[in-house]
């Protein structure tokens, strides 16, 4: 047990026994006087002068009159778990935020894209008239996906695509028309970058 | 664990009530905060009742300390402002005080030489035998305790800093630094039981 007094004072003692080496220490008097005179060893090494200094019996006499002190502990875990509850909710706010942003800004290109590809499984029969597929990649207006795939399915004389024909007279000065006031769009809830954001699938 | 984490332990232990804990904690730091507190008071007796004042007054503010800082850089806090209050109601100035001596300076106070002789003839032929039995020991010694527990206890070294310096394991330092003690702590009991009639 000296031993272990020994290196509990060094601050060397495995962690296992250092409970129960405190508690033999406080329980005996003979293990509390080597506890004493290893520090008074070590202190006289560094500095002889006052090593005949020992107010410890003082003290504890008057420890004795002192009301004991109670104090509430302090769970550290709690610490550990509210920092992490912490950053957890700041991922899935970040990641919240970062999804909302994207669907407001991938929204139009997806939509663009998937119409583009039913416009051209509609027209496959259409193959003589090239004009038609790329007109439909730059219309900027919403097409009802439902309505075109059902059309498509149908006779292909019959598809309906004269409405994007109807934009050819001037395709581009419309587009820009739209680009320069997509802002003022009721389309987007919030009025910023987002009109002016663009992917790389964006043909524009 | 290390020495902080130790004293955190006691310190603990004394937050749920156990006195004794603190008592250790006292056995540990006493002659280390005496010496602090000597740079600001001149008197022998005068140093051990701030001394013990500022334990007492750790003690009661111990529910404030939550580990943040090491246990000796908050009860030397105590003892400066202890000191201080004591020089005011004594009305009188410590020399040293104008040299700007504050906390910092308090937790790296080591000069053995900027020490005041506090003791008293009595006292100080007592410390003289302690200290002679001490180094007269550790002088008599096998050289290898002899070298462990000076890289201990003079130069600070950690028990894996010993066992580096002298080619050997941990373990041995362990054994060597403990042997060393008791080889020292054998021939002090006989000083320490004359002079507990006297002073101790």
């Amino acid at each position: 047990m000296k031993n272990k007094i020994s290196a509990l004072m060094d601050g060397e003692l495995d962690s296992t026994d250092v409970a129960d080496t405190i508690t033999q220490v406080k329980k005996t008097e003979e293990l509390r006087n080597e506890w004493s005179t290893y520090h008074l060893i070590g202190d006289t090494l560094r500095h002889p002068a006052m090593s005949t200094l020992d107010i410890s019996p003082d003290v504890r006499k008057k420890l004795a009159i002192e009301p004991t002190v109670l104090t509430p502990e302090f769970p550290k875990e709690k610490k550990g778990k509210a920092f992490a509850f912490a950053v957890a909710a700041s991922m899935v706010t970040a990641v919240a935020a970062v999804t909302w942003m994207g669907g407001q800004t991938m929204d139009q290109p997806f939509d663009r894209v998937t119409d583009t590809a039913a416009l051209q499984t509609a027209v496959k029969t259409e193959s003589a008239e090239p004009a038609v597929p790329v007109l439909a990649q730059k219309e900027e207006f919403k097409t009802d996906k439902s309505v075109l795939q059902a059309a498509a399915q149908e006779d292909s004389d019959v598809i309906p695509i004269s409405a994007p024909i109807q934009l050819n007279p001037a395709p581009i000065q419309l587009n820009d028309y739209m680009f320069a006031h997509e802002e003022f769009s009721p389309r987007t809830a919030i009025r910023g970058v987002s009109p002016y954001m663009r992917t790389v699938a964006d043909p524009y | 664990m290390g020495d902080r984490e130790i004293d955190q332990q006691l310190v603990e232990r004394a937050q749920r009530g156990d006195k004794q804990a603190f008592e250790l904690l006292v056995i540990k730091y006493q002659r280390k905060l005496a010496r602090l507190l000597s740079q600001f008071i001149r008197d022998a007796a005068e140093v051990e009742d701030v001394t013990q004042e500022t334990f007492i007054k750790a003690y009661r503010s111990l529910s404030s300390f939550r580990g943040d800082s090491a246990f000796y850089t908050w009860l030397y806090r105590i003892g400066i402002n202890a000191a201080k209050n004591f020089l005011v109601a004594q009305k009188r100035r410590a020399s040293t005080t104008s040299n700007g001596f504050d906390i910092e300076d308090a937790e790296n106070f080591e000069e053995a030489s900027q020490l005041r002789e506090l003791d008293t003839p009595e006292s100080e032929l007592m410390s003289k035998q302690i200290a002679q039995t001490v180094h007269q020991t550790l002088h008599e010694l096998p050289e290898e305790l002899r070298t462990a527990i000076t890289l201990r206890e003079i130069e600070g070294l950690s028990y894996e800093e010993i066992a580096n310096a002298m080619n050997c394991p941990t373990g041995t330092v362990r054994s060597r630094i403990f042997r060393a003690r008791e080889a020292i702590s054998d021939k002090l009991q006989s000083v320490m039981e004359i002079g507990k009639d006297k002073r101790w």
